[in-house]
């Protein structure tokens, strides 16, 4: 049998290199999205691991608190003391903040700032420590900066803390402090770190180094026994908890994009094998005719595809590595900000291996079904040419493009109705995703199947037209799988453009919506900018909220609080809480009621995430996790809250401070007195010069603010889409290039009967504006479809519930593009079309 | 024993919403080493005697016995197995795999049995059928009659007991085609092959030890 292959398909590959090239892009483009993801990923893990190992040094275990900031109690460090088998234990301030190169300055540098203590010793050796002057420390100066820090902050360098801004250009520096975290530390005496960062009697982490012959193993089952579940004792490779936030809504938005272009690829896979398979119909029944047997036909059309598939995947993981590169980036801007940890891109051979095995797979099941029906053909009415297939084609094309509506209706169904009452059972988040998996293929699938069915309805309109353009369009209908093909290549990267543009209009709606909303009235007023910044030790101190509450024109002042709570990635719990929350901050309630008043005493309110995972509903109680253990609140209701990928719970101000003590405010909200508009209120503070970092933004401004920092969160996004529409595009023009060469014959049967040179050619590009007009149209419907079904499950994946928005003018927009390129595309085989040679053509078997 | 027998065999085919009977009760025997030549007019159904005999197709009613196996019996696989070791197809068109050389082509029925390397017997042949110096060659390089040359040593490589030939010469010239008709009565001729050949041309059915008419569907001996 593979000799016959050789032979028989992978000779075929060698004399076809367009579409070779076609099939080897269209799988590359899918796998280097779904490959994307793997690398980010492991970056990301990699990344995180190195850090752990920079920062704990020989301690392989570290134990951290139920809540990301000063989560873990000082008390616990005795417990860990008297635990056996404890070699040394070191606790440790880990705070994430900014550093700036001037008060002024406007770039933001991510800090890791820490506060240790002499016990550090037992890590990095004697370094003269004196308990003493530690505790003494003045909190005007760090201990330690890194060199690198140091050099790049400047000489009027200083970082910001939650009691303002502090100066380190005069701090000595560390050269072994470049090692850790990139070089961006800067260490204080553990005291000092305590005060500025607002954890009074409370740690971040705990370092353990066994004590010798004692194992790992051992002694964390014994650590993790002493110190509660409230609290995790985790290797110190592990990722912070809090970084999985980074990756809870990307991967899986990144995950159904990589469905969508996995199954645009497998479509395109499958329609070249079709259309290859249908090139050599008669080479198949010859060999049936010969005594091929099934397996030789089926295996050989296999090895075919999987030999596309194998380099389509090795080119997918080169593809992949490339993606991975703005989307890092992006990521590292989060995992800065949330745990102070940059990450870098890992190159590894394990892209192109999984790669090369997703995209053997992915090809092998396209061409299953192709296959499969060259297995099943009549060898005797082939070789006879008794064929009827002209006479049976319209229907059985009808019956299709019906058969795969209908199928892509029932996953735009099973989306519905896994987004049902907010997505609160635990098997809806999957089935939306087979929803959309489904919904995405049988649409771009259906697309193609109605394109020759809309054309020949079309062409009853164009009697009048030149015999061209009329031949063109009788051309696509008479061959509905070839014009499948084409309409479903041309309105793939429409439907892409269609559906992220869409989709990236959608959430940036839905969160500015949100947040204009909630802050309709008042004044924001934080040090940071908003979005993903709560967890950030650059809290407003509470010197500023004192000169606020000062201010003319300010009615009221009203903090809030933010604390992420849990130590396992996936059971992480953002818990908040706003003074004097007003009927505006209510969100769409999806089981019990929201009523703020009952919240004030005591009951909180979940987000749907936290809600499905716990099985929370009203009237449930929810166990949170406090430094001093668990505690139990009454659940109210749920309600369509986005906050933390749809983990968030809200509480009462006095609550949340009973239950994690009193908590600096990431950013207050200033209620402007009578007659004082919010606009003038923002002045007035940015005039006050309270403090050179502040912030103050109306509505209407912190909408515009969070605007370009969503529009920068999709700079990774944006590059995807780029890339998926050039290869779309290149995989389109193939197709018409290889589907005019195939023609010849035909186009020599027409100039024997008389048709000009030119218009043959104008027959060739009516037929390229035709096919990218009609995938123009379909798309209409199919990318529409196609939006419903990711529309349905987003708020499933990150929590918000966002309007629909049809970027409708990205449809023609991008369809004209599209055109033109197929226009361009037709311009070649136009050309050779025009000079066919009438007699060699002819006689072409 | 006969070689090839068809008893009472009946096919049927559907046009749009017609039935039209190709083939309709015929009975037929062939003997090793007999040259039978199947004439009749265009749409007689003589294609389709010669695809159910090679078991390309598979009778509405009746039995087709080669070497007294009944081919309806058979599973596909089995018919295929049939064909490549047993049976030898030439046809009007040629019908040689365009991307495979000549000698490629030749060999085809040996490589779809699982043959690894070539032997010697595709030089042989291709000597046999004057075509060794276009060994190396693809289809569409070669003429008509190099094309049907190529064809019949194709249909010969695997020792066929059977050779049904449908119109060889009726693309060819009459030098050429008498050509083709030396070829295929030598084979019967040495190796007792049983040839049953379609043809319109009566020259050709002449050379026929045996003429079969068939109309309508039905057999007629000449």
């Amino acid at each position: 049998m593979i000799r016959a292959a050789r032979l028989l398909n992978l000779r075929r590959m060698k004399r076809q290199p367009l579409r070779v090239v076609l099939a080897v892009l269209a799988v590359a483009s899918g796998i280097s999205l779904a490959m994307a993801i793997f690398v980010v990923s492991a970056s990301m893990t990699a990344s995180f691991a190195k850090f752990g190992r920079s920062l704990a040094g020989p301690a392989p275990l570290r134990i951290v608190g139920a809540a990301s900031r000063g989560g873990l109690d000082q008390r616990v460090l005795d417990t860990v003391d008297r635990t056996p088998g404890v070699g040394a234990a070191v606790p440790v301030v880990q705070a994430v903040t900014y550093g700036h190169t001037s008060p002024t300055a406007k770039q933001d540098i991510g800090v890791l700032a820490l506060g240790v203590d002499c016990r550090i010793e037992a890590f990095v050796g004697s370094v003269g420590c004196d308990p003493q002057a530690l505790a003494s420390a003045s909190d005007s100066t760090p201990l330690l900066v890194a060199p690198s820090l140091a050099r790049r902050l400047g000489p009027e360098g200083e970082i910001r803390t939650d009691s303002g801004s502090l100066r380190v250009a005069d701090a000595p520096t560390q050269a072994r402090l470049d090692n850790i975290g990139g070089g961006r530390i800067v260490v204080f005496p553990l005291p000092v770190a305590q005060r500025l960062f607002a954890r009074p009697g409370a740690l971040d982490v705990i370092y353990v180094k066994p004590a010798a012959g004692v194992s790992v193993d051992v002694l964390r089952a014994r650590l993790t026994k002493a110190v509660g579940g409230w609290n995790g004792v985790l290797q110190s490779t592990d990722a912070p908890p809090a970084a999985s936030l980074a990756l809870g809504a990307f991967l899986p938005i990144f995950g159904m994009l990589s469905i969508f272009a996995i199954a645009i690829a497998a479509v395109l896979v499958y329609d070249t094998v079709s259309l290859s398979v249908e090139e050599r119909r008669r080479d198949l029944a010859i060999v049936g005719a010969l005594g091929g047997r099934s397996r030789t036909i089926i295996g050989g059309t296999m090895v075919e595809t999987g030999t596309l598939g194998l380099v389509g995947g090795i080119l997918g993981g080169a593809g992949a590595l490339l993606l991975a590169r703005p989307i890092t980036a992006s990521m590292s801007s989060f995992t800065t900000r949330f745990v102070g940890i940059p990450v870098t891109v890992k190159t590894t051979a394990t892209p192109f291996v999984l790669g090369a095995v997703l995209g053997t797979l992915l090809a092998a099941a396209a061409a299953w079904w192709p296959a499969r029906r060259a297995m099943r053909m009549d060898v005797a009415a082939e070789l006879s040419n008794r064929q009827m297939r002209d006479e049976t084609a319209a229907p059985v094309r009808l019956k299709r493009a019906i058969a795969f509506t209908v199928l892509a209706g029932a996953g735009l169904v099973v989306c519905w109705l896994a987004q049902r009452g907010g997505a609160l059972s635990t098997w809806q988040p999957i089935a939306g995703q087979l929803g959309v998996a489904l919904a995405s293929t049988c649409f771009i699938v259906a697309s193609g199947a109605w394109a020759p069915i809309v054309l020949r309805a079309a062409g009853r309109g164009f009697r009048r037209q030149s015999a061209a353009t009329r031949l063109g369009l009788a051309n696509l209908v008479r061959d509905p799988g070839r014009t499948a093909t084409m309409a479903a290549a041309v309105g793939a990267p429409i439907a892409t453009a269609f559906i992220i543009l869409s989709f990236v209009s959608s959430i940036h709606d839905g969160v500015t919506q949100g947040i204009t909303r909630g802050y309709v009235g008042q004044v924001r007023v934080s040090t940071v900018d908003p979005n993903n910044t709560a967890n950030l030790d650059s809290m407003v101190p509470p010197e500023v909220i004192s000169r606020l509450r000062s201010l003319p024109g300010v009615a009221r002042v009203d903090r809030t609080a933010f604390v992420l709570t849990g130590h396992e990635t996936k059971k992480l719990v953002g818990v908040k809480a706003i003074e004097n929350p007003a009927p505006k901050w209510r969100l769409p309630v999806l089981n019990g009621t929201a009523d703020l008043g009952r919240v004030e005493q005591g009951e909180v309110m979940v987000g749907p995430g936290v809600a499905r995972r716990l099985h929370l509903r009203a009237g449930s109680t929810l166990q949170l996790a406090t430094p001093r253990g668990f505690a139990s609140v009454p659940v109210q209701g749920v309600w369509q809250d986005g906050d933390t990928n749809g983990q968030a719970v809200t509480t009462s101000m006095a609550q949340l401070e009973s239950l994690y003590g009193p908590q600096p405010s990431p950013e207050v909200l200033l209620t402007p007195a009578p007659g004082v508009s919010p606009g003038a209120l923002a002045a007035a503070v940015r005039r006050a010069g309270i403090d050179p970092r502040l912030q103050a933004q109306t509505a209407p401004e912190l909408a515009t603010r969070i605007s370009r920092s969503i529009n920068a969160q999709f700079a990774s996004f944006w590059a995807l889409q780029r890339g998926l529409l050039l290869v779309a595009f290149v995989a389109v023009l193939s197709t018409l290039l290889l589907v005019a060469v195939q023609r010849r014959r035909e186009l020599a049967l027409l100039a024997a009967v008389g048709m000009a040179p030119g218009e043959l050619g104008r027959m060739v590009v009516a037929e390229g504006v035709a096919v990218g007009v009609v995938g123009t149209v379909l798309v209409f419907g199919a990318g529409t479809g196609m939006y419903f079904a990711l529309n349905q499950i987003v708020p499933i994946i990150v929590g918000f519930k966002d309007p629909i928005r049809l970027s409708l003018p990205a449809i023609p927009l991008w369809g004209f593009v599209a055109t033109v390129v197929v226009v361009a595309a037709a311009a070649l085989p136009a050309w050779r079309t025009a000079h066919v040679e009438v007699v060699e053509n002819l006689q072409y078997e | 024993m006969s070689l090839l027998r068809l008893e009472g065999v009946r096919k049927g085919f559907r046009r749009g919403r017609e039935e039209v009977v190709a083939l309709d009760g015929v009975d037929l025997c062939l003997e090793a080493g007999a040259f039978t030549a199947l004439v009749g007019p265009s749409g007689s159904g003589k294609s389709t005697l010669l695809h159910l005999a090679g078991g390309l197709d598979k009778p509405d009613a009746g039995r087709i016995l080669l070497e007294d196996r009944d081919l309806s019996t058979l599973s596909a696989g089995e018919r295929a197995q049939l064909r490549r070791r047993h049976v030898g197809f030439v046809f009007q068109f040629f019908h040689l795999i365009p991307t495979l050389t000549v000698a490629e082509n030749v060999e085809l029925p040996l490589i779809l049995d699982g043959a690894r390397t070539r032997n010697g017997r595709v030089g042989d042949l291709l000597e046999r059928v004057a075509l060794t110096h276009r060994a190396d060659h693809v289809p569409g390089e070669l003429s008509g009659g190099e094309m049907q040359r190529a064809a019949i040593a194709r249909a010969l490589v695997a020792r066929p007991r059977l050779l049904l030939a449908d119109e060889p010469t009726g693309n060819l010239d009459s030098a050429t085609g008498a050509e083709i008709l030396d070829v295929l009565c030598e084979q019967v001729a040495e190796e007792g092959t049983a040839l049953m050949m379609v043809t319109h041309d009566l020259a050709a059915a002449g050379r026929a030890k045996q003429v079969l008419h068939l109309r309508d569907g039905r057999l007629a001996a000449a």
